[in-house]
């Protein structure tokens, strides 16, 4: 029934054509008689359930019908015998208006009157991007091209998904393109993504998911007298230290001489930092102003996490003994209203790669009934074969990390949350299931707020960027190691939690740089 | 989709609020309406499914509320 409106409109004027025509040379019509009549039922039927408003059909389709219908039989009658140059310069122009522009007439209709079609109906649901609401991987050897009828029918625009692509050999993400759906259709993504895929001229065919985080709110703080020899005034609210030994850490570093091989970047993806943090400024490499601001808080609570000034009488320490291990960068991925899309954070985490940096940090994320995650599988191994270590957070639900993204990406490093007790935190999914996963503390963390705050924070968010952290100073001591070296030194050097699997090894950082220490 | 369950406040990430039905799963609300922001509340929901969402709270299959009553 879905192209029933046009084969009927276009054979009724062939067939009045053909009818016309053959009379006016007295050969007999009665095919294209029977053909008229037939296709006319046809168009009549397909007017009716044509999937358009009431209002469209008779003020706008209806009357431009009418219009080419007679005009043709006007031409085609050999009984009209004045010039018909104007007629057809007519009728042409309403053709070419109904088979190209009709859809940009209904859109601006909608957008002038604000009269939705019926397949409007449904609105582009909140976790949809409203512009880009598809991505779409093409599969080799196809073209968009062979999706153009699919593309007028849905007045489908497009762009390449990931334009920033610096080395397209990193991975297929060149593949990927970005759909937009005209607002009269947006509505209908999901009946063209599957459309698409019956064609099968694209691998996969995503949402556009659109991230959102909420306001941001303080707990109250777990103490500890340990000062583990620094000077921050903030370190006894941190008491996963005590359960990361974080006093032999220091040791080991001071007492080794550890020199780093090279500042190693740490790339928070989130809701931007506030680099002119007391406790950041020092650690911190702007690369882009936009980024440098964090009206919600939450990129800068991990920021400070992952590398706070350690040693410098303010706020907190973190895992950087010095300046000339680790730089904190940040790319922002999402809204100061808290949102954003798959689309963006998978730019986010191109452009990171781009910039040459060693780990990139995502305290973000959400469950998924697809374990495939091509886009962001993609985009892991393009910044993988980069040299980027990503890091992401398990998710806050108390269930299988495996239906969460982008927790459950091949290739990334996946980080539950323990409490105090080193219990699993109640809230952190577990991660017994993936291949990489681990576990940093993730309740009650006390780090960086914007405008030189402090607060506590829990979540999986927040046991990420520790691992982050302690990710970026081994890249520094040794920027040669992969993701999965990187994994098994954590695993076999970790602890073993109350959980057990279900977290992973909680992160020892002094027995995770003794090897590479020593190796210098 | 019907909904009846007790509203809640989650302090992760800090803070969202969000419903626990009666059948104990977990439904995140990221527009909560004023009325319905009541730690314990009980409530009869319409709402909406939200498909995929990806945020950052990462607890609970997000929702929409269409209509609402407080029990």
């Amino acid at each position: 029934m879905q192209n029933l409106y046009e084969i009927g409109f276009f054979a009724t004027v062939i067939s009045a054509i053909g009818w016309f025509w053959l009379k006016s040379i007295a050969i007999s019509t009665t095919f294209f008689g029977r053909s008229f009549w037939f296709s006319l039922a046809l168009y009549v039927l397909g007017f009716f359930f044509e999937d358009v408003s009431l209002f469209l059909k008779l003020f706008l389709m209806l009357p431009m019908d009418v219009a080419i219908f007679v005009l043709v039989v006007i031409l085609f009658n050999k009984y009209v015998s004045s010039s018909k140059v104007l007629l057809s310069v007519v009728a042409i122009g309403l053709l070419v208006v109904k088979l190209l522009l009709f859809d940009t007439a209904a859109e601006a209709y909608t957008r002038w009157f604000g009269e939705t079609t019926a397949q409007t109906s449904v609105a582009t649901p909140p976790n949809v991007a409203a512009d880009g609401e598809l991505l779409l991987d093409l599969a080799r050897g196809r073209s968009l091209a062979e999706l153009a009828p699919l593309f007028a029918q849905y007045g489908v625009t497009y762009q390449k998904a990931f334009p920033k692509l610096e080395r397209e050999d990193f991975s297929d993400l060149e593949e990927f393109y970005v759909l937009n759906l005209a607002d009269v259709h947006a509505g209908a993504f999901q009946a063209l993504s599957n459309a698409i895929m019956a064609t099968g001229v694209a691998d996969a065919v995503e949402t556009n998911e659109v991230i959102r985080i909420e306001p941001i709110a303080s707990r109250p703080p777990l103490a500890s007298d340990l000062n583990f020899g620094l000077n921050d005034p903030g370190i006894g609210n941190l008491w996963g230290f005590q359960a990361m030994q974080m006093g032999e850490f220091y040791t080991l570093l001071r007492n080794s001489g550890a020199k780093p091989q090279k500042v190693a970047k740490i790339a928070i993806l989130d809701t931007g930092v506030d680099g002119a943090h007391e406790d950041l400024s020092g650690s911190y490499a702007s690369t882009n102003r936009d980024y440098d601001r964090d009206k919600v808080g939450h990129g800068t609570h991990c920021a400070g996490i992952a590398g706070a000034v350690s040693n410098n009488a303010k706020g907190i320490a973190s895992f950087a003994p010095a300046s000339g291990f680790v730089q904190i960068t940040s790319i922002k991925v999402l809204s100061d209203f808290g949102s954003g899309t798959q689309q963006g954070i998978i730019n986010g985490i191109i452009e990171a790669a781009d910039l040459g940096v060693d780990v990139i940090s995502m305290s973000l994320g959400g469950p998924t009934s697809d374990q495939a995650q091509r886009a962001y599988a993609e985009a892991v191994k393009y910044a993988n074969q980069a040299g980027a270590i990503v890091v992401v957070a398990a998710g806050n639900d108390d269930e299988n990390a495996l239906d969460f993204a982008p927790a459950n990406v091949t290739g990334v490093i996946t980080v539950a949350a323990i409490d105090d007790k080193l219990n699993k935190a109640d809230f952190s999914n577990f991660v017994q299931d993936l291949k990489m996963g681990v576990a940093a503390p993730g309740v009650n963390i006390y780090s960086a707020f914007p405008n030189n705050e402090y607060k506590f924070l829990s979540g999986t968010s927040m046991a990420t960027p520790y691992v982050a952290g302690l990710v970026g100073l081994m890249k520094s001591l040794r920027p040669s190691l992969t993701t999965a070296q990187i994994h098994q030194i954590l695993q076999d050097t970790g602890a073993t939690t109350k959980a057990g699997p279900q977290t992973g090894q909680l992160i020892q950082p002094a027995k995770a740089i003794a090897g590479l220490v020593n190796g210098l | 989709m019907e909904i009846t369950g007790t509203v809640t406040h989650q302090a992760l990430e800090g803070g969202f609020w969000g419903i626990v039905d009666d059948a104990g799963k977990k439904w995140r609300v990221p527009d909560m309406p004023g009325p319905l922001k009541q730690e314990g509340a009980k409530v009869r929901l319409s709402v909406e499914k939200i498909t995929g969402e990806i945020s950052i709270f990462m607890w609970g299959k997000p929702i929409k509320i269409i209509d609402y009553s407080l029990l």
